[in-house]
């Protein structure tokens, strides 16, 4: 219920959902998305040599999740495969929180199981970077962590900005108008 | 007009205020805002914005505004008449110096024009090669490639080109035509921009990203680089030290409120960022996207491969869209700061407006094509790739993140202690309901300059600490390298001085009407 109040707060009551309902197409692709290539990535591939697997049995690393988008406070299974879609067994797994922020947060997630498997129980909402390592290889990718409740502060920073910034520019309207 | 030319007039009220919030809001205010507040603790980060907004956005505002308006010039001869000589020579070092940020805006400009053109459908096709930088097809995200691909030929120049035209059909008739601009242009900007925070907020979980836009990590507030980076965005948001408002406020009648109307700029800019974060952070989040702190990443890569992943043609329609909602928005900017130099040689020299505008587009055009050269000189881009790219980041790192601050310190110095903050204020208040308590003199001859000096001085350690320009800026050619940092800061340094005192020396023409 707060967060359909708060949907109905930031928009105004507005909605356009008729337009766009291809909500669950969306859902689908983000998933490919998580298994693409992110900017950071990106900017790794871009400064520097894609690191090379020096173990001979493990070339490349691949990162799965049982959710598209996990929540804070609530296990969510992760698959370390190897390029072959064989499970690795023994990659360390961290996350770190709010990447590329003044305020990043670092967690040892843990290591894989013989399934390849590791169940991680986010402890902060937001953006953050998986990272699963074995031996010298490794990969990442960015995942969306959804919040476990409302978050209120939000919600009181968003209305005070909110009718500070508009209640300006109401005030200052008001003003030049009675001028004339 | 007697003997002089005339100087123009807004039309109405109504036409001023969206010139000066469409010069306010800018490339920076749709995306360069999410970056900060991503990296300044969200929500957190609210707090030393609208601190900033109200210590140092809000007055020195007024300031500019009421300068113009009381001297009835633009921002050299205003100044000149407050404080002498060394006064119109600060207005001239002031624009020459945003005459370089003026160049490299519309180079990139040029970027969105050409970004929207490969909106149309080749900038989402899948990732091509950037040969000139040695990637190969798949090597790249297409934003990625599409743009360094851009940038390594000589079409950019063509889109320099058409932006300097744009720009000076756009101020061909003064006042008159910039109104005629800027009343479409900025209501537009407001509807697209509401358009894409619905399409943000209704993508499959957008509402968590505005989640994570204002809820606050409060630990950073202690973190002294949130503040100076809250009140550096305070100073470049608001256009403030390019001599805009100053300029558009001399075209104001004899009895208009530069108090309302700094208020109103200042929180029409504000206002515009709030609702810009709604949307870019619901796109963050729903494709887990990092923002990069740089206006030019979260343009041409980061929301672009956001947007990639929309379904069918509604990729192509918001990508359209999002690029043509920056190019209205940076052109209604660079309008503005062409203006205030175009302004300040009719002031000075009292020449019609044609006179002046035609060798503009030709000077302006070569300055920005300068910026747009495909030249590559770092294939590995560890720092920029391009020559003109590694030119407009070394040109930018001076004027525009140490020269606009180091007006905005002299310019308060001059009219604060020299001219009288209490003349000023006695001026705004004479025109507004909304009278201004004295202590706004003290914020204007201590705080602001004390504020000031302080952003610099942690700028200029943090020079001192992690290197030059704030990263290992290191190409491939290293003596290349060493050749370009000493050119761009001597040309920094010396032209706008050079350019100042001639400019200053040279005899002015018949007194404008």
């Amino acid at each position: 219920m707060a967060r359909v109040m708060m949907l109905l707060i930031f928009l105004g009551g507005l909605t356009f959902a008729p337009i766009f309902a291809q909500e669950a197409e969306m859902e689908a692709d983000s998933m490919a998305i998580m298994d693409s290539v992110s900017v950071d990535s990106v900017m790794a591939v871009v400064s520097a040599p894609a690191e090379e697997a020096s173990m001979s049995e493990v070339i490349g690393l691949s990162l799965k999740l049982s959710a598209t988008y996990p929540q804070q406070d609530q296990p969510v299974t992760l698959i370390i495969t190897d390029n072959n879609g064989q499970p690795v067994s023994g990659a360390v797994v961290s996350v770190e929180y709010r990447p590329n922020s003044s305020v990043p947060k670092l967690e040892d997630a843990g290591t894989t199981d013989t399934l390849g498997r590791l169940t991680w129980t986010p402890i902060d909402a937001g953006i953050a970077t998986v990272k699963a390592t074995y031996g010298e290889i490794s990969t990442s990718q960015n995942i969306a962590i959804k919040f476990s409740k409302f978050p209120l502060s939000g919600l009181f920073i968003f209305l005070f900005a909110g009718i500070l910034l508009y209640g300006g520019i109401a005030f200052s309207y008001i003003k030049l108008v009675s001028q004339y | 007009m007697a003997n002089g030319v005339e100087r123009g007039q807004w039309k109405s009220k109504l036409g001023f205020i969206l010139a000066a919030s469409g010069s306010a809001i800018g490339l920076g205010n749709i995306v360069f805002f999410s970056a900060n507040a991503y990296k300044y603790g969200a929500g957190a980060f609210y707090l030393p914005y609208l601190i900033a907004l109200m210590v140092i956005g809000i007055p020195v505002m007024i300031l500019e505004l009421g300068l113009g308006h009381s001297q009835k010039a633009a921002f050299p001869e205003a100044l000149g008449r407050i404080a002498g000589k060394r006064g119109e020579f600060t207005g001239w070092w002031a624009l020459i110096n945003a005459g370089f940020i003026t160049m490299y805006y519309i180079t990139i400009l040029g970027w969105v024009l050409g970004m929207f053109i490969g909106s149309f459908g080749e900038l989402w096709k899948a990732s091509v090669a950037v040969p000139a930088f040695g990637f190969s097809e798949g090597d790249l995200p297409n934003p990625y490639a599409y743009f360094f691909n851009m940038l390594a030929s000589w079409k950019t120049v063509l889109f320099v080109v058409i932006v300097w035209i744009a720009n000076i059909i756009s101020i061909s008739g003064g006042t008159r035509t910039i109104e005629r601009v800027v009343k479409v242009s900025v209501p537009l900007m407001w509807l697209f921009m509401i358009i894409l925070i619905i399409r943000g907020v209704t993508l499959p979980n957008g509402i968590e990203g505005i989640y994570l836009l204002f809820t606050p990590h409060f630990d950073v507030i202690k973190n002294i680089e949130v503040w100076q980076g809250a009140f550096s965005q305070m100073f470049f948001t608001l256009s403030l030290g390019f001599g805009i408002m100053a300029t558009y406020a001399s075209y104001l009648p004899e009895k208009s409120d530069q108090t309302g109307n700094g208020l109103m700029i200042a929180f029409m800019n504000c206002g515009f960022e709030f609702i810009a974060g709604l949307a870019i952070f619901s796109l963050l989040f729903t494709f887990a996207i990092v923002p990069k702190a740089s206006t030019l990443s979260m343009m041409f890569f980061v929301v672009p491969q956001g947007i990639a992943e929309f379904p069918g043609i509604s990729m192509i329609i918001f990508g359209l869209m999002f690029f043509f909602l920056l190019f209205i928005a940076g052109l209604t900017s660079s309008i503005s700061l062409v203006e205030a130099l175009i302004s300040a040689v009719i002031d000075k020299f009292n020449v019609p407006r044609r006179q002046v505008l035609i060798p503009a587009v030709i000077l302006g055009s070569l300055g920005s094509i300068l910026f747009a050269l495909p030249m590559v000189v770092d294939s590995g881009l560890n720092s920029d790739g391009t020559l003109g790219l590694t030119l407009l980041d070394l040109t930018d790192h001076w004027a525009f993140s140490y020269g606009l601050m180091i007006m905005g310190l002299i310019e308060c110095v001059l009219i604060g202690w020299v001219f009288g903050a209490e003349n000023i204020r006695e001026h705004l208040n004479a025109n507004s309901p909304i009278q201004i308590h004295w202590t706004f003199n003290w914020l204007i001859k201590l705080v602001i300059p004390g504020i000031i000096l302080f952003v610099l001085g942690f700028s200029i350690w943090g020079e001192y600490q992690n290197g030059l320009y704030g990263h290992d800026f290191v190409v491939e050619n290293l003596a290349v390298a060493n050749i370009l940092h000493v050119l761009v800061f001597l040309g920094w340094l010396i032209i706008p001085i050079v350019g100042a005192a001639v400019l200053t020396s040279l005899k002015a023409g018949k007194e404008a009407t």
